[in-house]
């Protein structure tokens, strides 16, 4: 009978495929969802490095803004952060757990505040911030 | 008519002998209420009696049966061949544990891991408690319902096999021993958070969770382990602030 340190070293060891994240649909969606935040980041830092040249040169700055390169990327840059919200704020409903008296809120109902908060939020920013800019 | 049969093709390895595993396939009859576990008790009994696989209650109840079905981490007591037939099924060893035999994988990295959370209700008072009547530590239904799903863990180890971070960081402390930890400190009667949070906290644990998520996906008892380690994160980050905004305060 093989003691349990000598099965150990002559036991197979498992080796991660270098493809593995190809392996399920789940996996595939978790690399993107890790891709999506370094979209996310770059188009924040690509923008705030040409704020230096909005405050030198606004007109150059704005046909920058319009440039077919920088429309493309930041449409998918948005495409890309919004299916990171969506799993993020997906995500609350189990990281939360708040039982008020003697019930927990359900998870379901957290994500709902959630995609509800955010929905609130996007249309105060549009009221307050865009709106003006775009009317004049 | 004919009788129906289903190919198995299970993976092989004799330590010792074989360099790596190599999968040989069976062709047995076809029963739909057979599982995955019955099948292999079938051909340890007809066609080769060395084919070594491990199981006990053949209920879902003792975690020891899990293995690898069509690439997913089952149970094979609960795993149905007529979710499979007629195409063969593949039967492998639990992923990311070092195969000591065939289908057995060698599970002393998790029962380690296990031990370290202290999955057990700690208590100061349990020295000066008076012993016998009286020593009970009262809980309201409601206060089960804080911890009810992370006791469900019957120590499969199915979450881990789904676990790409513990696939590549063997260190991981893994999903069902966090969620086990997280089931005892969300219960009222305990008093071992402190005990063990270093564990939990520490770079091998909580934080190297990504939240893949597969875990909770391929458990058989709905103990949702990753929302367990979420929920860690958020308190030990709860305990990081509170720390530095009333370094008095003592939890
Ligand atoms: S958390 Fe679920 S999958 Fe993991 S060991 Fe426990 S019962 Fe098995
Ligand atoms: S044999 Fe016990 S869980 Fe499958």
């Amino acid at each position: 009978m093989a003691t349990s340190a000598e099965s150990r070293t002559r036991a197979y060891r498992w080796r991660m495929p270098v493809a593995w994240w190809l392996k399920s649909t789940h996996y595939t969606l978790y690399m993107v969802r890790e891709l999506t935040a370094v979209f996310g980041a770059l188009w924040a830092i690509l923008f705030l490095a040409q704020v230096p040249l909005m405050k030198a040169d606004y007109a150059g700055w704005l046909s920058q803004m319009r440039s077919p390169g920088w429309v493309l990327f930041s449409f998918v840059s948005l495409l890309f952060v919004l299916y990171h919200v969506w799993t993020w704020f997906n995500l609350m409903g189990s990281v939360l757990y708040i039982r008020l008296g003697k019930s927990p809120i359900p998870g379901t109902a957290i994500n709902a505040l959630m995609f509800a908060v955010w929905a609130v939020a996007s249309i105060v920013i549009a009221l307050v911030v865009a709106t003006p800019i775009l009317v004049g | 008519m004919a009788e129906r049969t289903i190919g198995l093709s299970v993976t092989r390895f004799r330590p010792g002998e074989d360099r790596q595993p190599v999968s040989q396939t069976f062709t047995i009859p076809y029963h739909d209420d057979w599982v995955v576990l019955d099948a292999l008790q079938y051909i340890k009994d007809r066609h080769d009696g060395s084919l070594s696989f491990r199981w006990s209650c053949h209920m879902g109840v003792c975690g020891s049966c899990g293995m690898m079905v069509n690439g997913v981490p089952k149970l094979t007591c609960a795993a149905f061949l007529r979710d499979y037939f007629p195409n063969e099924v593949r039967v492998e060893p639990l992923a990311n544990f070092p195969v000591i035999r065939d289908l057995v994988v060698d599970i002393d990295d998790f029962m380690h891991k296990l031990a370290e959370v202290k999955p057990y209700i700690i208590r100061d008072d349990l020295e000066t408690a008076p012993v016998g009547f009286g020593h009970e530590f009262r809980q309201a239904p409601e206060e089960v319902d804080d911890y009810r799903q992370f006791s469900m863990c019957i120590n499969c180890m199915l979450c881990y096999s789904a676990c790409p971070v513990y696939g590549m960081e063997p260190r991981f402390l893994g999903p069902a021993a966090i969620a086990l930890a997280h089931r005892y400190n969300m219960d009222s009667r305990d008093q071992g958070r402190n005990e063990r949070m270093p564990v939990i906290g520490s770079s091998e644990g909580i934080w190297e969770c990504t939240y893949i998520g597969e875990c909770s996906v391929v458990c058989p008892k709905n103990v949702d382990p990753a929302s367990a380690i979420q929920r860690t994160k958020l308190a030990t980050t709860n305990d990081w602030f509170r720390s530095i905004l009333m370094p008095w305060g003592k939890r």
